[in-house]
């Protein structure tokens, strides 16, 4: 559904994004993260056709973004990074004047349908002015969806909504995802991206890694196995699991070790076979869960990048 | 060219400027005075005793109104001319108007950060900026074909039919009928390229100011006698007018960038 080939956007001398190369199947749920300034909000307006490449190419929806930048934004709902809503007109006509600029038919159902959903149905005659910032984001998030787009692009979708309007929006995003619609989702909520999306990239200019969110922990950490015991092992307990096949290395601690292994299901027993029978008390073993934020910080750091480094 | 998007945004816009009250007054206010104005200075005619317009006090001039008002008299005349420049200023309102509307079509909406979403929708560049300047224009043309009346009937207090026939010569309908919408779009286009190209509004209003020079140049000259009013003349205006909207659309259409107004402006 999305396909892009090293594409790239300069402004100047300045690089926003450079080879990005990446596949989007129909109905996966794409996250994107990087920190401010990688570089995500040109790769959304270069897949939704708001700017051109200055290198490589991609087609969005079987649309070139760059020969056809029209049709594809007849393809494509983006949610901004701002709501970007008139603040003068209500929240009806805001909606009625999208249907209208996108040719959808029959927009009233719909309309309501949105509105209803995120709870705005009954204060759809109210300027949006004098709406909070999380109906406007519903609002936004509503007026991204009204033409039933086959990709959707949602910009920080969750930003400055309350837990409830949150799980509003992901069950949203899941359901478009069962209907077949593809997401691209750029976010800086780590939790949410590990939720929602199939697959990550992370972002910086570049995409630094695509995989799911479990298969880049693995690929970044491996499996750590943490061993409490009741005292400090003595070092010939930690050669023995040195030596065993699987364990990559093992770090000592107060009372126990950290194992870095291959496979859980076929080190894990070897190990607690090796303490017992060296007659260690054990008393927890249990795989280290490493967060995405974990992966993500260090993806950056390794190429010498803060999250917060660009203004 | 897509007809419902035109539609669209020429609905939201009109909606958006009828509930700007404080913009709206201020478009108001110039021609109102204006009508004012010129209605007080017939009055203040009206209460001159005749001895004023006798041919020794006006020699210079007399003759020449004479000339241009045949019988009407000099004290006719002169309602006639006064009123005439009166009619010229408000077709340079009519002008003047739509720019300070359309010049904030397009950096207005930049600011207000409403651009982006209308930018990532299928509507043309050209749609969208003919449905702004045409409703820029709609509220300037009501007000100077309000004034237009307001001030024929002004003049009905004070002058007999033959001064009002002057200011209803079928040259001057023309003039506010065809010219006026003709030049109030031009100055809308010429305006939204300035909204187009800058980064906040008033920068668009003072470049906008500047881009109406030539315009209210002509309109002047044309009407305070440098240039005589007739079909003739009404006629190559008009065309000329037409010619330059068209370039002016195209013109707008081309010098808008979408990327540069996104990824720029700050």
């Amino acid at each position: 559904m999305i396909h892009a080939e090293n594409l790239g956007r300069r402004f100047g001398d300045y690089v926003a994004v450079e080879r990005l190369d990446l596949d989007v199947a129909r109905g996966e749920v794409f996250g994107l993260l990087g920190p401010n300034g990688a570089g995500k909000t040109t790769t959304l307006r270069l897949l939704t056709g708001l700017v051109a490449p200055t290198s490589g190419s991609a087609e969005v929806a079987g649309l070139s973004v760059v020969d056809e930048p029209e049709r594809v934004r007849t393809k494509v709902g983006i949610l901004t990074e701002t709501p970007g809503l008139y603040a003068r007109l209500d929240a009806l006509e805001n909606l009625r004047f999208y249907a209208e600029v996108y040719d959808v038919k029959d927009a009233t159902p719909k309309i309501r349908r949105y509105l209803e959903r995120f709870g705005l149905w009954e204060r759809r005659n109210e300027p949006v002015g004098a709406f909070s910032k999380g109906m406007r984001q519903k609002l936004a998030i509503a007026r991204a969806l009204l033409h039933d787009p086959e990709v959707v692009f949602l910009d920080e979708p969750t930003s400055a909504l309350d837990p409830e309007s949150s799980r509003t929006v992901r069950e949203l995003v899941s359901e478009l995802r069962a209907a077949g619609r593809t997401i691209v989702l750029s976010t800086h909520n780590l939790d949410e991206a590990e939720r929602l999306s199939d697959r990550i990239g992370v972002l910086d200019h570049t995409l630094l890694h695509v995989d799911t969110p479990r298969a880049l922990r693995r690929k970044l950490y491996g499996h750590l196995v943490e061993v409490d015991t009741l005292a400090a092992l003595d070092a010939e307990t930690l050669e023995a699991l040195r030596a065993l096949e699987g364990v990559k290395s093992v770090t000592p601690r107060l009372e126990g070790c950290a194992v870095a292994i291959e496979d859980v299901e076929r080190d894990v027993p070897r190990l607690i076979a090796t303490l017992v029978a060296r007659s260690v008390p054990i008393l927890r073993v249990a795989e280290q869960a490493r967060s995405l934020e974990d992966v993500y910080l260090d993806l950056l750091h390794r190429r010498g990048a803060s999250p917060d480094a660009h203004p | 060219m897509n007809s419902r998007h035109i539609r669209a945004v020429m609905r939201r816009e009109w909606t958006e400027l009828v509930r700007t009250r404080t913009l709206l007054a201020t478009l108001a206010f110039v021609p109102l005075a204006l009508v004012a104005i010129s209605i007080g200075v017939e009055w203040s005619l009206s209460r001159l005793p005749d001895s004023a317009f006798d041919l020794g006090t006006g020699e210079v001039m007399v003759p020449g109104l004479l000339v241009r008002y045949g019988n009407l008299g000099v004290r006719y005349s002169v309602y006639a001319l006064l009123n005439e420049q009166s009619l010229a200023l408000l077709l340079i309102v009519a002008a003047a108007l739509p720019s300070s509307v359309a010049s904030h079509a397009i950096v207005g909406e930049k600011v207000e950060r409403t651009l982006e979403p209308l930018l990532a929708t299928p509507i043309s560049t050209r749609d969208l900026l003919l449905a702004k300047c045409v409703i820029a224009v709609l509220p300037s043309l009501a007000l100077t074909w309000l004034s237009y009346l307001a001030t024929l009937l002004g003049l009905s207090l004070f002058a007999p039919a033959s001064v009002i026939a002057v200011a209803m010569r079928l040259e001057w309908w023309l003039a506010y009928f065809v010219l006026a919408p003709l030049l109030a779009m031009a100055s809308s286009l010429a305006a939204a390229i300035a909204s187009s190209r800058v980064s906040d509004p008033r920068t668009a209003q003072g470049l906008t100011s500047f881009l109406l020079i030539p315009l209210v140049g002509t309109g002047i000259s044309a009407m305070t006698g440098f240039t005589s009013i007739d079909l003739g003349w009404v006629a190559i205006a008009t065309l000329s007018l037409v010619a330059l909207d068209l370039a002016l659309l195209w013109l707008a259409t081309r010098l808008f960038r979408r990327e540069t107004i996104l990824t720029r402006w700050r």
